[in-house]
């Protein structure tokens, strides 16, 4: 199978069909979860600071998601309408926007604390769009040279992307430094053809000692899926002491939320019933 | 859908347009207010980012007067939760 970025430009790939279809996959909720923890980790915030970020090519809303889970705020950028709309949906608190990252961030310069982006960074690495306007250097580098100015200094930026070559990463990396980043590329369970991700860490400003890139995960599959999943419940055990939400959106979850949306005047806002929050089948 | 927050930050990039690129105007404006997690730290921490003039003149055209003219010195809690809902509660869709 190839790759959707080879398939069709992103906001036609992700259709009102498609975006529905990987929002509500469960494997696929898990991987997107887990990938934006590590580059949450990669991010380093200060901790305890509450930060304002960027979530670039945030889709439906699975890693921002995450950023709610965590307490940030967020705001969203994606080219896709029908992707955006199921985000709406789901209720994510972030603001969101419909851009096409290729032609750059209107941004006030230092807005955001951080910026992250979950599996997107290679639809840039495709000419086609549904509006040619230029090749890929040329929309990386729109794109890098105002991420560059609307982040603040010091701060980071972390991608996990999929390349297809060493050559297109290379082409990122030259292309993100002449925008003034620093950084590079971290790669988690370089050895293992399952597991293996990709993160592009970059840095503005900070220099020296600061900023280093920090080490890929090592190891096997297996001890990886058991270290996560210890990273996860120590997460939740915190949570729950903190008393901060947990990350199921169960019954008593979703009930607050109507709850709250009805007292806030919306209207159609589901009635109660047995069915309410119960597991659905996926329906296409 | 944004909140004031985000439109703070945002100016217009459209090539060649340099001149009244900031702040974006409002049309056709209805508003959403929506209940937000109150963070003081978050909001002292932003407060330097903040275009003052253009947040208190968008939240004036949206109807909310609760903030002072002059970007004040002396942050107390008053001030802090007019400041959050401002940012964070009153969403222009
Ligand atoms: C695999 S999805 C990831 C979405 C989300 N970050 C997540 O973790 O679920 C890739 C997203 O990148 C978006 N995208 C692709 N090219 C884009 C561009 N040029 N500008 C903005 N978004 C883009 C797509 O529309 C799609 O929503």
């Amino acid at each position: 199978m190839s790759r959707p970025e080879l398939v069709a430009p992103p906001e036609i790939y992700y259709g009102d069909i498609e975006a529905k279809k990987y929002t509500q996959n469960t494997r696929n909720q898990q991987i997107q979860a887990d990938m934006t923890y590590r580059a949450l980790e990669i991010l380093n915030l200060p901790p305890e600071e509450p930060a304002f970020l960027l979530d670039i090519g945030c889709g439906s809303g699975l890693s921002g998601e995450i950023l709610d889970e965590e307490g940030y705020i967020w705001t969203g950028v994606d080219v896709a309408p029908s992707m955006l709309e199921v985000a709406l949906e789901r209720e994510v608190e972030g603001d969101l926007f419909l851009q096409d990252i290729g032609q750059g961030f209107g941004f006030r310069p230092g807005s955001f604390d951080g910026a992250i982006s979950i599996s997107v960074l290679q639809w840039l690495l495709n000419a086609e769009t549904s509006h040619p306007t230029s090749s890929p250097p040329h929309r990386l580098n729109r794109f890098f040279t105002t991420l560059h100015s609307a982040l603040r200094n010091p701060s980071r930026a972390v991608f996990q992307f999929y390349p297809s070559s060493d050559d297109q990463i290379q082409l990122i990396t030259s292309i993100a430094q002449k925008a003034g980043f620093g950084g590079g590329i971290v790669v988690d369970y370089p050895n293992s053809k399952k597991a293996k991700k990709v993160f592009l860490c970059l840095f503005v400003g900070g220099g020296g000692s600061q900023q280093q890139i920090p080490k890929g995960l090592e190891g096997e599959e297996e001890e990886d899926n058991r270290v996560r999943f210890e990273r996860r419940r120590d997460r939740e055990r915190g949570k729950a002491k903190s008393g901060k939400r947990g990350s199921l959106k169960d019954r008593d979850w979703i009930l607050k939320k109507k709850e709250l949306y009805r007292k806030r005047g919306k209207e159609d806002v589901p009635r109660d019933s047995k069915y309410t929050g119960r597991k659905r089948k996926a329906v296409f | 859908m944004v909140r004031l927050i985000t439109h703070n930050l945002l100016a217009c990039h459209v090539k060649g347009c340099n001149t009244n690129n900031f702040p974006l105007q409002f049309r056709d404006i209805q508003i959403e207010l929506r209940e937000a997690e109150f963070n003081p730290d978050f909001l002292k921490g932003f407060m330097p980012k903040i275009e003052w003039k253009a947040l208190v003149d968008a939240a004036r055209q949206l109807g909310d007067t609760s903030l002072p003219l002059e970007q004040p010195e002396m942050l107390d809690d008053e001030f802090l939760k007019n400041l959050h809902h401002v940012l964070l509660e009153v969403k222009e869709v």
